[in-house]
């Protein structure tokens, strides 16, 4: 009964070969009639539809429709993927996180761009922003807002003890202990060690800060089992022995740590741009006014500062959409500088360099300004198998923070499984 | 269990035997002393299988029934087409899919080829091997813990009289609470920091405990909080168990001498076996495929401590994108949980059979 039907399958889905072929370059049709745009919500309360409206208001002959999409990027992919896989329409252009690019293009979720745009189109990007957008030499997706990590530190306890703004993760740990012994905060750092995305995020960093790499750079093999990565994750697990970090951040995503933050029950704390509002944000926080923002620091005998994880979303395009040219359009227009300045004016960080860099913008908004110069490193995230590679990273990091298992034998498994990943042999 | 005999227990070949022969509910002293698995059970349980099936077999005699039949055929047959299409394809397609190389193109799935790669992959893997651990072990021990909670509620709830439906609403809020909001309070509660419980633990030993951060308490954590949420699943069915019980047993067996204890054991918990096995049977199936708890408390963390294998399954499918190894976590999640219940079925059944059919 399964074989007849397996054959069948297969039959009628034309066998095999031609399976990792690119979709095929289409007819693109005229700039004009009706799309949707699935997108989770960014910016304040409607802002999606705001960009909409002042779209429309461009481009008379196009209609888009927001859908909102779940606001977590699991199960926001598990949608895009059921929907898309299935041969839907239903769906335009879809945001899409910074780090799906390679997956989706290799399942064929994404339709490549190139053949679509000029070739200057993507000269409006950060080079480093762009080249995330590619797989195979082809861009899957446009650039439409970025994020970046920041380190978040209490101004106040800072200037109460006469301590400047420390420049690496040493001084990090030792400033957090005077604070902490002076009785002044409960905990010294929090940022997000939790067994998710969000710890190869945070391990991207220090390790880059330390001068370590997961993968190397041909993206081939694991270097993450290195001296320097051991010293980060020694670092790391330090911070939890000595109660400078509460061992309670193996359990945190950014909402939790944020709350700790913005409680005033942590002097230093690593999140991404939003920080900055939310922290500022006189409903929630108890910390108003009392907060700095600077660059990540470095590890001891490294050039600082330490770069920020590349964060963001991007824009990308359905390949069964019946409206590519209005799609293309809507891009165009996103990623324009009328857009990315509305985005600049509501607290979300642009990727449009001329506006990223615009210093009228930046006298109002720090983050912007910080973003701007930060050095930038990158997820490994140019294989479809980042989410396996991610997973490696995260699991046994996390086992290694809890005290589970030392850093240096976690380091070891987590080059095991990420060589078994980047080899297709990971579940 | 033990062979002992409690006391007060009735001599065997006593009294009961011949009220045995009025009443088929009570048991004989061979098949309630404890779990006599084995020859006993599975050498009863053929007798009472043929037993019941017997009075089908001469029907359909004659044509106009035939008939009929054919007819009840055919006016189902639509709706038999429909439950077809969206209860076995599914099945029959993710199965197929677990057996060939799964690619996504602009076309919708490829599958081509016949292959046992999946599986190979999953039996190699030690992610799968430590989901299927953890999630027969979470289950057997959530399930015996639900059990041995839920007829304990139950016992006190029958004796209940005017305030038994007020316990018993209040009892089922947590079965009627959706899992993920009532696994987000429990998040809350088991917050390192903020939560009422690691609050608690600093008051009681004077060190914030982590319920979510190393493995063992992780685990122990999300299993109470799946106790609290279905224990009342389970005593709601033992009660109904409990009131269809006829009375005049256990007074039958007060007067051979029965204290309350060995009433319990011997006589009223060996007749319940039918509501527990549905209880449990119930429990099985959704412990076996629980997916919402350690989605919301957890994410399958401290490492992958608490990834069970329906969250395995998910993120093989859901995030790595991998159709083909995703399926075979699915089809053989599902396999496994039949055979388990298959296996569990006959062991209860069985029991239950060689009480009616010996007694």
């Amino acid at each position: 009964m399964f074989c007849v039907i397996t054959v069948l399958l297969a039959t009628a889905c034309g066998g095999s070969g031609g399976g990792s072929a690119a979709v095929e370059p289409r007819a693109v049709g005229p700039a004009k009639g009706s799309l949707t745009w699935y997108a989770i919500n960014f910016g304040p309360e409607g802002f999606p539809q705001k960009l909409i409206d002042a779209f429309e208001a461009k481009h008379p002959g196009i209609s888009v429709t927001y859908q909102p999409a779940p606001n977590n990027t699991d199960t926001m992919r598990a949608t895009l993927t059921t929907e898309i896989s299935g041969g839907s329409n239903a769906i335009d252009v879809y945001s899409g996180d910074l780090v799906w690019p390679a997956q989706f293009g290799d399942a064929s979720l994404a339709m490549p761009l190139d053949a679509h745009l000029p070739d200057d189109f993507w000269d409006r990007f950060p080079e480093e922003r762009s080249r995330t957008a590619e797989f195979d030499g082809e861009h899957l997706a446009a650039p439409l807002y970025g994020d970046a990590g920041f380190l978040y530190y209490r101004k106040d306890l800072l200037e109460k003890h006469d301590l400047p703004v420390p420049k690496t993760w040493e001084e990090v740990a030792e400033t957090a202990a005077k604070l902490q012994d002076a009785g002044d905060v409960r905990y010294g750092y929090v940022g997000q060690w939790a067994n998710y995305e969000g710890l190869t995020v945070n391990w991207t960093e220090m390790s880059a800060a330390a001068g370590g790499r997961t993968v190397s750079a041909d993206g081939e093999r694991p270097e993450i089992d290195s001296d320097a990565n051991a010293r980060v994750l020694g670092f790391m697990r330090g911070m939890i022995e000595d109660g400078v970090a509460p061992s309670a951040t193996t359990s945190f995503q950014e909402p939790q740590s944020l709350q700790t933050f913005i409680e005033g029950d942590a002097a230093f704390h690593r999140n991404w741009a939003h920080g900055w509002g939310e922290s500022n944000n006189p409903e929630t926080s108890h910390v108003v006014g009392k907060v700095g923002m600077s660059p990540l620091p470095a590890f001891e005998g490294e050039e600082g500062p330490g770069p920020s994880a590349s964060g963001g979303w991007n824009l990308m395009v359905n390949p069964h959409s019946d409206a590519v040219g209005a799609s293309l359009a809507f891009i165009e227009w996103m990623t324009g500088p009328e857009a990315q300045r509305m985005l600049a004016e509501n607290a979300v960080l642009p990727v449009l360099k001329e506006v990223l860099h615009d210093e009228d913008l930046q006298k109002d908004n720090p983050a912007l300004a910080a973003a701007a110069d930060v050095p930038v490193v990158s997820r490994p995230s140019d294989t479809p198998r980042y989410p396996q590679v991610s997973h490696g990273v995260y699991t046994n990091l996390n086992g290694a923070l809890a005290g589970s298992v030392t850093p240096r034998d976690a380091l070891e498994a987590a080059s095991d499984e990420i060589r078994r990943a980047l080899n297709g042999r990971a579940l | 269990m033990s062979d002992d005999v409690p006391e007060g227990t009735p001599p065997a070949g006593g009294p009961p035997e011949e009220d045995a022969g009025s009443t088929a509910y009570v048991p004989r002293r061979v098949t309630t002393g404890g779990s006599t698995t084995g020859s006993t059970t599975l050498k009863a349980a053929p007798p009472g299988g043929q037993g019941r099936r017997k009075p089908r077999a001469g029907r359909h005699n004659s044509a106009l029934e035939r008939r009929f039949a054919r007819m009840g055929w055919i006016f189902t047959a639509p709706a038999l087409v429909v439950v077809l299409a969206v209860t076995l394809f599914p099945i029959a397609f993710s199965v197929a899919m677990s057996l060939s190389n799964v690619t996504v193109s602009s076309g919708g799935f490829q599958l081509s080829g016949v292959t046992t790669d999946n599986y190979s992959l999953l039996l190699g893997s030690a992610r799968w091997q430590h989901a299927l651990v953890f999630t027969v072990l979470y289950t057997v021990g959530t399930v015996v813990a639900e059990l041995v909670l839920g007829t304990m509620i139950a016992l006190v709830l029958e004796r209940l009289s005017g305030s038994r439906g007020w316990m018993m609403a209040l009892l089922l809020l947590p079965w009627a609470m959706i899992t993920v909001v009532s696994a987000q309070l429990w998040a809350y509660m088991y917050n390192g920091i903020y939560g009422v419980l690691t609050a608690l633990s600093n008051g009681l030993t004077g060190e914030p405990r982590q319920f979510l951060g190393t493995p063992g308490p992780a685990i122990l954590s999300m299993a109470v909080a799946d106790v609290w949420k279905t224990t009342p699943f389970v005593a709601i069915i033992v009660l109904a168990g409990l009131m269809m019980l006829p009375t005049d047993v256990v007074e039958a067996a007060r007067v051979d001498g029965a204290g309350s204890w060995t009433a319990f054991w011997r006589v009223r918990l060996p007749l319940l076996r039918p509501a527990l096995t549905i209880a449990v049977l119930f429990r099985i199936l959704q412990a076996f495929g629980i997916f919402d708890l350690p989605f919301v408390l957890t994410g399958g963390g401290p490492g992958d401590a608490t990834e069970s294998l329906a969250l395995l399954g998910w993120q093989v499918m859901f995030t790595n994108l991998d159709f083909g190894p995703g399926a075979a976590v699915a089809a053989s999640t599902a396999a496994l949980v039949l055979v388990g219940c298959l296996v569990f079925l006959r062991a209860f059944r069985a029991r239950v059979g060689d009480e009616e059919t010996t007694a």
